[in-house]
């Protein structure tokens, strides 16, 4: 779709700090890499993702994702389901307004997952260079 | 509590289409309780009609404001020199408030920005149900502090009626019989006799009946006689 | 504070290995531009010792309240510069620390990209640092009481424990005397004790210690408040009694239930349960030259319990009268301990391990057990059924949660866990606790465990409460999140949404909204996850170090 093969999406991770941060750092040891315009926000727990984080985001940037733990392995039980909803509203606000749903995420993983890091951080990236800038830009 | 809900989006950007500055008003009552209308929901609401109107390329500039109450002249003294600035006003209040808004802003339009459902209660994150119908002439004391007249699909008073199965109203498998709940409630309390006393047909003049309802009482007016 | 801030950056370049990607000069001098910012330095090395002597004299010269450090953020170093800010007289929470080396130089190769990502994850650090707040320690005053429920070798032990770590302990009991389940057992694995003369010793210990009040006959009520202060309500007969505690301690165990018929057997005298072979045992019946069957993993898998103690008596039965022991398995779960050890030793000494799947048939005939099956590995060669006759048959029960568990759960407000024991699957955090602080659990209420996983569970749960109630006033680091009362409406959201029991709504004067109340998080409890002040739909809540502010500005700081 996107008619600007040049196109490099900016992408705002937010990350757990027992899992997803800590899986950056594990990345970064493998001596792994991912695409520049990728940047981290360290959050305490993916339970603290705000709706309003990922529309601040998605003001400037064109996609973003929270990285939470793995599933029922969240150290304070309920935040990555908690996550998992607040990506749920998220879509449904972006669906209503005939942005691609698709430019917000949620993923799990571990800490000592640094591949899968990367693997995440690089299909995310794909998928949102596929779809084009974000058409809901506010600051361009 | 009134409870209410966001108005579908296409609907809200309809109705600020013509508009290029608006004023988002949250509300720091019910609405925030309920979570329709609090300062999040305006923060959200503002983000997502901002980027809304820049995928159109007609920028829409928001300001955001949310106050104590709605349904309170007074509070609205605060926002006189923001309200100013602004094309228009959408607001997040429940019915009550948006009314009282307009009246704050007699020259100012002012457009809802919440569907107004219920008077109910929470009964978990996310969920809630109707309680009251507001009909003027409480009638619990009868029927064990569970409504006929908001609970009852068709408010009747000397129920159940043939539609009541396993406890639930044939209207929707999801909604509770009243007069179940009525009669379940008065048994565990052993008043359940107090059913045979038919109760008579209501005095609906104290609702909706004789027009818009007014309440003044006199002993607490300011100026005595006015 | 807030119009005086004043920034310190401090730039290292990891030996070399940040600075060969990327140009450290250009960003100081944008870094530099910045308002707020007062001081910007690079260094080699900073978090070698005698930068951090530098770093702290330059706070002092430079009056710096902020401090930003680009170069890595690791937890090593994070601790390291919050020591050094500790020393410069400046709150350690107002550190900025950007991980320009693992999340730029470590995965980017050098390009005018990664250059620009360097530039703007020092100016999010910068906008972050803004942003920080100091966060203080606080006083508190707590109950150090802990209360005991059950007093099984559990209970007993764990009151044991935190009285001797100098707490006062109640020890209650529903039944009216102490011991519990393990008075009816012969012999416990890899305790080379009788249980009866054991219980006897911690029964007497718990009785004679002057810090440990016993409690028959009484369960607990209902409870209110939280770690440090709660109140308990405890029930015996027709009265209810509150008494102030500190914390909890969940013993009650684990019951079992004996049901022949999911084997297709009825009730008979050589039809018998694991419990009750332990009490034919220790009563001294004498098994000399019968044969003994024994039947595991057909109903209770989930624990190991059933196999190991099958095991146990099957070599027992073995060594003690000679008795020919057969054990029909599907599975053997003896992963533990010795475990192994024992169960090499069983077939050592003879005992016959049959292994079947599905089929097997068991009758009781005029006192004779028949048990038909078929071997799931010869079936091919050679096919079953095979027939094996016995004197006795011996099945695995039922485990299941003392009885009351579910409501005990509802009054502790914590949640069960797999098989509707007490628990909560949670890797995180250590078996003996729970998603609220100050309730702990020890023993089988937990899932069916072993003597010796007891004595160690009892000690640290003892640890655990001495850590949090070490005396009457405890310091509390105010870490959790903090309620802006103005903007409360006490709509319930973050108390329904919290996942410890942290929240409660306080009434008072100092709550300067319509509804004199607020929200309030107790720094105790909280566990600093932030779902709250991410729920919150009047935006009143705010989790220090995370703040609204802080995201936001560092989103802002972005470049497009």
């Amino acid at each position: 779709m996107s008619a600007n093969a040049d196109f490099q999406p900016k992408i705002i991770v937010f990350a757990c700090e027992n899992s997803g941060w800590l899986a950056a750092e594990h990345a970064a040891e493998l001596a792994l890499s991912y695409p520049e315009r990728v940047e981290l926000i360290k959050l305490p727990c993916s339970g603290k993702i705000d709706v309003l984080f990922f529309m601040k985001a998605l003001e400037k940037a064109d996609g973003t994702i929270v990285l939470a733990c793995q599933k029922e392995n969240c150290k304070f039980i309920k935040g990555n389901i908690r996550a998992a909803q607040r990506v749920k509203q998220t879509e449904n606000l972006l669906k209503e307004i005939g942005i691609e749903p698709e430019r917000v995420g949620l993923y799990y993983l571990a800490a000592n997952m640094g591949h899968k890091f990367v693997e995440i951080i690089q299909n995310f990236y794909d998928k949102i260079r596929e779809l084009g800038p974000n058409p809901g830009k506010v600051i361009k | 509590m009134i409870i209410a809900e966001r108005k579908p989006i296409e609907e809200i950007l309809g109705l600020l289409s013509k508009h290029q500055k608006v004023l988002v008003l949250g509300c720091g009552g019910c609405v925030t309780v309920c979570l329709a209308g609090g300062e999040k929901e305006v923060g959200i609401l503002s983000s997502q009609l901002t980027m809304a109107r820049s995928k159109e390329e007609r920028p829409l500039e928001i300001v955001q404001k949310t106050i104590e109450r709605q349904c309170d002249f007074e509070y609205f003294e605060g926002i006189r020199h923001i309200v100013k600035d602004v094309d228009a006003i959408l607001s997040l209040a429940c019915g009550i408030g948006i009314q009282t808004c307009a009246e704050a802003f007699p020259d100012k339009i002012v457009w809802p920005g919440v569907n107004t459902k219920f008077l109910g209660v929470n009964l978990n994150v996310g969920e809630w149900a109707e309680r009251c119908q507001a009909c003027g002439q409480c009638v619990l004391d009868k029927t064990g502090g569970i409504c006929p007249v908001a609970r009852c699909s068709k408010s009747i008073f000397n129920g159940p009626c043939g539609g009541s199965q396993d406890g639930k109203c044939e209207v929707s498998p999801d909604t509770d019989c009243a007069w179940a709940l009525i009669h379940d409630r008065l048994t565990r309390l052993g008043e359940v006799d107090s059913l045979r006393e038919i109760l008579p047909v209501k005095d609906w003049s104290y609702s909706r009946d004789g027009g818009p309802r007014k309440l003044v009482r006199e002993d607490l007016e300011l100026e005595s006689g006015k | 504070m807030e119009n005086n801030t004043r920034i310190g950056v401090f730039f290292c370049s990891c030996n070399g290995k940040i600075t060969e990607k990327v140009d450290y000069e250009q960003i100081t001098s944008e870094i530099k531009k910045l308002p707020q910012v007062e001081y910007v330095r690079d260094s080699q090395n900073l978090c070698a010792h005698l930068e951090g002597e530098l770093i702290c004299k330059e706070i002092t010269k430079n009056q710096l309240n902020r401090i930003v450090v680009v170069g890595c953020a690791r937890s090593k170093e994070e601790g390291f510069f919050k020591e050094v800010l500790r020393k410069a007289g400046i709150n350690p929470h107002l550190l900025s620390m950007v991980n320009l080396l693992e999340e730029c130089c470590s995965v980017h190769g050098k390009s005018a990209r990664s250059a620009a990502k360097a530039m703007e994850m020092a100016k999010m650090g910068v906008a972050r640092a803004g942003k920080l707040e100091e966060i203080s320690f606080g006083e508190y005053s707590v109950n150090r009481t802990v209360l005991v429920l059950g007093g099984g070798l559990a209970g007993m032990e764990a009151a044991l424990q935190a009285a001797a770590r100098g707490h006062k302990v109640i020890l209650a009991e529903k039944e009216d005397k102490l011991g519990g389940r393990l008075a009816r057992v012969n012999s416990i694995i890899g305790v080379d004790r009788n249980p009866a003369e054991l219980l006897d010793e911690k029964v007497k210990a718990v009785t004679s210690n002057p810090s440990i009040e016993v409690r028959t006959g009484t369960r607990l009520g209902d409870l209110d408040g939280n770690i440090g202060n709660y109140t308990a309500w405890l029930v015996k007969g027709d009265t209810e009694t509150p008494v102030d505690i500190g914390a909890i301690v969940v013993a009650t165990g684990v019951q079992t239930i004996f049901c022949p018929v999911k084997y297709g057997l009825g009730i008979a005298d050589n039809v018998i349960g694991q419990m009750k072979l332990e009490r034919l045992l220790a009563d001294g019946k004498d098994f000399t030259g019968k044969n003994i069957s024994l039947v595991i993993g057909k109903t209770t898998e989930e624990f190991n319990l059933s196999f190991v103690i099958a095991v146990k008596n099957a070599l027992l039965l073995r060594k003690r009268f000679d008795a020919t022991v057969n054990v029909f398995y599907t599975n053997i779960k003896v992963a533990g301990d010795n475990w192994e050890k024992m169960y090499t030793e069983a077939r050592d000494a003879g005992v016959n391990f049959f292994k079947f799947d599905e089929g097997i048939e068991i009758t009781a005939n005029n006192g004779e057990i028949l048990i038909n099956y078929e071997d799931p590995f010869i079936r091919g060669k050679i096919p079953g059924p095979f027939t094996v006759t016995s004197d006795y048959i011996v099945l695995p029960e039922e485990l299941v949660p003392a009885d009351g568990t579910e409501d005990l759960a509802k009054v502790l407000r914590i949640d069960l866990g797999p098989a509707s024991f007490f628990s909560i699957d949670n890797a995180h955090i250590l078996p003996e606790m729970t998603s609220r602080d100050g309730i702990y659990l020890v023993g089988s209420c937990q899932s069916p465990g072993f003597v010796n996983d007891i004595q160690i569970s009892a000690r640290v749960v003892a640890e655990e409460i001495f850590r949090k109630l070490y005396a009457d006033q405890v310091s509390v680091e105010l870490t959790q999140p903090y309620v802006d009362a103005a903007k409360c409406v006490v709509c319930l959201t973050c108390y329904r949404c919290c996942p410890h029991g942290a929240i409660t709504i306080e009434h008072g004067e100092q709550y300067d909204n319509l509804y004199k109340s607020a929200a309030q998080m107790n720094p105790m409890v909280c566990r600093k996850c932030g779902i709250c002040a991410a729920e919150c739909p009047g935006k009143a809540i705010q989790l220090p170090d995370y703040t609204d502010d802080q995201v936001l500005a560092q989103l802002e700081a972005m470049e497009v």
